[in-house]
């Protein structure tokens, strides 16, 4: 790139120059830092959505718990399922996408670094905005999926604040999905074909795509409720025409590929784990790649099995009864792909190779649990029980959450340039293991012997009080594990050991650089020859066909001298975070129709609009010093 | 594992077992053998495919709804259990075999076609395997019964009203069915709530024992069949989360040979015995119909004491007709005790959370009256 | 095109984002925003059609709600879709770097979707709401529901022109940068096509 210096538009606005310190996190573009406090924010409401799950398995340690009444016990498991689902583990995946995703391609930034940053600030507002309802009378008290037309029907605020809270995360996913997809298709390394992208890159893909068709829908769902409730509108009223049905249609049009977006981006995470511990290249990688798009696709053929009990008639239920049977098919084919990975490999028991490991162990559980849900008729007795409580956790936590755990200790000395302990991430992974399978396994019995999802309360003598007991000492044990990766985090920033550019021996671009990665991530932008190219670099193939080590191959190319110099990146800027402010405050504006109310909208889009003009008048780029 | 208990002493213990004072809350304890379950299911999950015999096991089906889906069950949580063995079995021994030792060398393959194929079409033919006893007995379940006995159930915030449509009578939250017939339950979301005045939200219809569930969704009539191979109470609740009383929104199914179930129906369509003169109960009576509590109403505003014909007025709240006959009341969450009811009279939504019946304010003595009242209407 | 142009371009940034073209990172961005539009749209009229058909009401507008009538509808359709006209001419015109197409063709384009909206807001809504609001039945609800959002997206279509002409006129587009205009034209040309799906679903599908 030349490095003549670059001529200013002059614009309304200078930007910000700072990119270190404290304030620069809040108007930072740079996808690393973005990455980062995804990942920080995510992990906070973890452990506040791990809360509300302690106190919900402490209600239901016993028979007749007297530790949450009704009405905060339904607000503790709605917004314990809108907590993990939507301000976990979504933004986690987008956070490690975040982070990743230009590393693992050759790039030095997202197509879109200031849509990023909003994207961020959204989410962070929006889950903040979600939580304020605690303190404004009452949190969502209808479930994740808040069926119509009880989601019209529960007093208070609570629902109203679903309705708006979810649409602004929504804004979020969107803008990071474009943003993705953008990237992905356009901002590859010379040389990074398609079919040469690490897995989790086109993981990555699969799950913007499915946002950007996802999104929309629940979009819709959720705009009319907020009209059912805020206006008076009758969407879901049966008395004025409306169909409750109609919710769950689109809800779940939604919700199942939801679900793939939740799993994809951990499966991409193990994908790209079990390659560098087995010291061997993914096994069959078409397959594994194709498998991922087809459960995007299947994923939208699949969602009216959570509606066998709504009496769609045997033709619809015979219909997706078949069609969810068969998304097993490709679900599978990652799985004889993962083990074949291993299969002959030199297998490197370290963290993050634990937690992949854990992740398909627990996964098999899952989707098995998920094939005996296909059977409609005995669908009918596990639906809304403890039975699928067990399944979706063992898809979704020892599923989703091992996965991005295993992410996290894989490219932890990536991103901070220490290694995190392998002795207490050890620790922390059985412990998890063992408080998982604690907690959740009990599940399939309980729901199995008839116990019903949220009931905050049950008789003795159903035969529920041991597997209770039971689960609520696994979830302690949950707890506990992560207190010990909260402690392996402070004592790695104390005292840890430097990671240097490659501590694992990988296989993937992201390696090549420093530890952690300047904030334009290459010096050169990488010329790509290979799939696994920076494995490549290392090793040659032996006439006997076994991988040599290069000398000094894949040296990560340090000119400290002049490290970075002339290469243009996109400045700071103050309008990501103005015009995502705008959002809540539009929020409130609805909740309270009064005059309160109408002025905070009146604040909100001029909040927005400022921010927005902002941003495209604000000058390209600010000349670096 | 364990044959299923016989109905008749789930019966008997859950009449007997009361704790503390107060509320007493109806027990289904059934002795250690849950217990023992529940520890064998922890140590292996194929104990789940065992039965525990506890009232609302989904795998001791006792009539032919339930049985068939069961069926299908066994047969597909075996397959599961053969696969989950197998798989983890291969994963296990991967780890074991593979792991880094100082002469392992990791093999540089990328993939094997003929076996990449071969797994994916093993489990595509396990599972069309699967499809088609699932596609028969989906088609075979919604088959028409003949002379099946018809009942429409309708949800309420929070408790189960019953019409019995060929009898012509109403009743509610204890089903009486007869046996070895098969029962066409036809669960509808009414539209408005009579007890709110809301849009009535949904409810889900769950005897596992009997059959799956059946979802009661406003602007909807599903049809669910029930039947049960032997007399006893099967239990069940609300599947559906439906609000504040969604735990406490339970049901029993009382199965009946014919004739005893013949004796019921006509007792329930003969009109209660009018309670004699000067006794507690006549003033009950009197404070029930004609009392003027809170904001002027009586117990009389909401329940009917006639349970014929279906659209008796007024229909608000249950139907009490032949209240004394049965065992629970407040949606099958109560021991129909006078203690129990007292305490309920005195302020519902204290102990049923989310209750709609309003606490009238009536002082003790009235409760008195009115739960000997409530008595007599055997 | 003219000295002023090229003197504009040298005081530009010169960063990917700024080129247009099918490559161009702008035009992706707005394909994708396209495709996320064209869902909500499509589940929106998927939601009409599925309750005019679960509603069980079998005279559809339910209630005592007339059909909608089709001669102002009509007239609101040849104003919408003829705007789509000048957007192209500016759009094409700058890509042949013709600054005075670009201008005429944005105002002209305002000006049609302006009246537009301000048809929908001043004449069409005053009429219906005599007759249904929101709150009516279903229909109502679909019918304000469906409307309401394809007028707030000329709303932000309007917005979108203002800010493009006044880049117009302050000279920053010409034949190689013109990336917010190319932009702007699809989006609109989207608002103006997914108004044959309203125009299908609200006013002509209650005659058949």
């Amino acid at each position: 790139m030349a490095t003549a210096a670059y001529p200013t538009r002059r614009g309304f606005f200078t930007r910000p120059r700072s990119t270190t310190g404290k304030w620069s996190w809040f108007f930072t573009v740079d996808h690393k830092k973005i990455g980062i406090m995804y990942c920080v924010t995510a992990f906070i409401f973890f452990i506040v959505g791990g809360l509300e799950a302690l106190a919900i398995r402490s209600q239901l340690a016993q028979p007749n718990g007297e530790i949450l009444n009704a009405e905060v016990y339904n607000q503790f498991f709605t917004m314990h399922g809108l907590t993990m689902i939507f301000l976990v583990v979504m933004p986690m995946g987008v956070g490690l996408m975040n982070y990743l995703v230009p590393l693992l391609i050759g790039a030095r930034d997202v197509a879109f670094p200031r849509l990023n940053a909003f994207s961020y600030w959204v989410f962070l507002f929006g889950g903040i905005f979600l939580y304020s309802s605690f303190f404004l009378g009452g949190a969502p008290d209808g479930g994740w999926f808040g069926y119509a037309p009880l989601n019209e029907t529960l007093p208070g605020h609570g629902m109203t604040f679903y309705a708006l809270g979810l649409q602004i995360l929504g804004v979020a996913s969107l803008a990071g999905a474009v943003n993705f997809i953008i990237t992905i298709i356009n901002m590859r390394a010379p040389g990074m074909t398609l079919l040469r992208m690490p897995v989790f890159v086109w993981m990555t893909l699969v799950t913007a795509f499915l946002l950007l068709f996802a999104m929309p829908i629940i979009a819709v769902a959720l705009f009319e409720l907020m009209f059912d409730r805020a206006f008076q509108a009758t969407f879901f009223d049966p008395t004025q025409g409306g169909d409750p049905l109609l919710w769950q249609h689109l809800f779940w049009l939604f919700g199942h590929p939801e679900v793939y977006i939740m799993i994809l981006p951990a499966m991409g995470i193990v994908s790209d784990v079990l390659p560098t511990f087995s010291g061997k290249p993914i096994f069959g990688y078409n397959a594994i790649v194709f498998a991922g798009a087809a459960i995007g696709f299947m994923g939208w053929g699949v969602w009216a099995h959570h509606m066998f009990t709504t009496g769609l008639g045997p033709v619809a239920n015979s219909a997706f009864a078949l069609s969810t049977m068969f998304i097993a098919v490709p679900t599978g084919v990652k799985i004889f792909n993962w083990i074949g990975t291993m299969w002959g490999g030199s297998l490197r028991f370290t963290t993050p190779m634990l937690f992949s490991i854990g992740f398909i162990a627990m996964f098999i559980i899952g989707g098995l649990s998920g094939v005996t849900h296909s059977i409609a008729p005995h669908d009918a007795q596990q639906q809304d029980t403890y039975y699928v409580v067990a399944h979706f956790h063992y898809v979704l936590f020892g599923g989703a959450i091992f996965g991005l755990f295993s992410g996290f200790y894989y490219w932890w000395p990536k991103a901070f340039g220490k290694l995190l302990s392998e002795k207490l991430g050890k620790v922390h992974f059985w412990l998890m293991f063992l408080g998982f399978n604690l907690t959740f396994g009990p599940f399939h019995v309980l729901g199995l012997n008839g116990m019903p999802r949220r009931i905050y309360t049950y008789v003795e003598g159903m035969g529920w009080d041991f597997m209770n007991l039971l689960s609520t000492i696994g979830a302690f044990v949950i707890a506990l594990s992560a207190l010990v990766f909260i402690a392996n985090v402070v004592i790695t920033r104390r005292r840890g050991e430097e990671a240097g550019a490659d501590p694992w021996d990988a296989r993937t671009l992201e390696w090549s650089t420093t530890s952690p990665p300047p904030e334009y991530n290459f010096e050169e932008i990488p010329i790509v020859r290979h799939r696994d190219d920076f494995w490549h670099r290392k090793y040659i193939e032996t006439p006997e066909g076994e991988p040599a080590r290069v000398l000094a191959g894949g040296a990560v190319a340090t000119h400290e001298h002049e490290a970075g110099h002339g290469i243009h990146m996109p400045s700071p800027s103050y309008f990501p975070i103005v015009a995502a402010t705008g959002l809540p405050l539009l929020g409130y504006g609805v909740i309270y129709f009064n005059s309160t109310g109408k002025a905070l909208l009146v604040l909100g889009a001029l909040v927005t609009m400022m921010g927005l003009f902002g941003w495209v008048l604000e000058p390209g780029a600010e000349e670096r010093v | 594992m364990a044959q299923a208990i016989g109905p008749w002493s789930v019966i008997l213990r859950s009449i007997s077992i009361s704790h503390g004072d107060g509320m007493r809350f109806l027990d289904f304890r059934q002795g250690g053998r849950a217990r023992l379950g529940a520890l064998v299911g922890v140590l292996s999950l194929v104990a789940v495919a065992c039965e525990t015999g506890d009232a609302q096991d989904v795998l001791s089906p006792a009539g032919e709804f339930a049985r068939s889906p069961d069926r299908l069950w066994d047969l597909t949580f075996g397959i599961a259990v053969a696969v989950f063995i197998l798989v983890e079995g291969i994963l296990v021994f991967t780890l074991f075999r593979y792991r880094s030792r100082p002469d392992r060398k990791a093999s540089q393959f990328h993939g094997n076609t003929k076996v990449e194929i071969l797994l994916t079409a093993i489990p595509a033919l396990i599972l069309a395997g699967i499809a088609v006893p699932t596609v028969s007995t989906i088609f075979d379940l919604a088959e028409p019964r003949e002379g099946a006995l018809q009942i429409k159930v309708i949800g309420h915030q929070f408790w189960w009203e019953y019409q019995y449509l060929d009898e012509g009578f109403v009743t509610a939250n204890e089903l009486h069915i007869p046996t070895n017939t098969p029962v066409e339950l036809t669960v509808e979301g009414g539209l408005i709530d009579r007890v709110t005045g809301d849009a009535q939200v949904i409810h889900s219809f769950w005897a596992p024992r009997l059959a799956g569930k059946q979802d009661l969704i406003p602007g909807h009539a599903n049809q669910l069949f029930i039947e049960a191979d032997d007399p006893g109470i099967y239990f069940g609740q609300c599947t559906e989360f439906c609000g504040l009383g969604h735990a406490e929104m339970r049901l029993r199914v009382y199965a009946e040979s014919g004739s005893d179930f013949e004796q019921w129906v006509s007792d329930q369509k003969s009109a209660p015995e009018a309670p004699s003169g000067g006794s507690l109960a006549e003033r009950g009576q009197k404070l029930f119909a004609e009392g003027q509590f809170r904001e002027g109403l009586n117990c009389a505003a909401c329940h009917a004491v006639e349970a014929t014909p279906e659209d008796v007025a007024p229909n608000q709240g249950p139907n009490l007709a032949h209240f004394a006959s049965r065992d629970t009341f407040a949606s099958a969450i109560f021991k129909n005790t006078e203690e129990n009811l007292k305490a309920w009279i005195a302020d519902p939504a204290s102990v049923k959370p989310g209750a709609r019946m309003p606490a009238l304010g009536l002082t003790e003595s009235e409760i008195d009256a009115v739960v000997a009242y409530l008595k007599t209407l055997e | 095109m003219s000295a002023r142009a090229a003197d504009d371009r040298s005081t530009e940034v010169v960063l990917p984002h700024h080129t247009s073209g099918t490559r161009a990172f702008g035009w992706w961005g707005m394909l994708g925003l396209i495709a996320t539009e064209a869902t909500l749209f499509g589940a929106l009229i998927s939601s009409y059609f599925y309750l005019r058909f679960t509603s069980g009401s079998v005279v559809w507008p339910p209630g005592d709600i007339p059909k909608p009538s089709l001669t102002l509808p009509l007239i609101m359709t040849a104003i919408l879709w003829s705007s789509s006209i000048p957007v192209h001419l500016a759009d094409s015109g700058i890509k042949k770097g013709k600054q005075g197409r670009l201008k005429v063709g944005l105002l002209l384009g305002f000006i049609l979707g302006a009246t537009f909206l301000a048809i929908q807001i001043a004449v069409e809504y005053p009429e219906t709401l005599h007759e249904f609001s929101p709150s009516t039945n279903v229909y109502g609800s679909l019918f304000y529901g469906l409307t309401g959002l394809h007028g707030a997206h000329v709303a932000v279509g309007l917005l979108f022109s203002l800010w493009t002409q006044v880049r117009a006129w302050r000279g920053h587009f010409d034949e190689r940068r013109h990336v917010t205009v190319q932009n702007f034209a699809m989006y609109w040309h989207f608002v103006d096509a997914v108004w044959a799906g309203v125009l299908f679903t609200i006013y002509l599908s209650p005659h058949f």
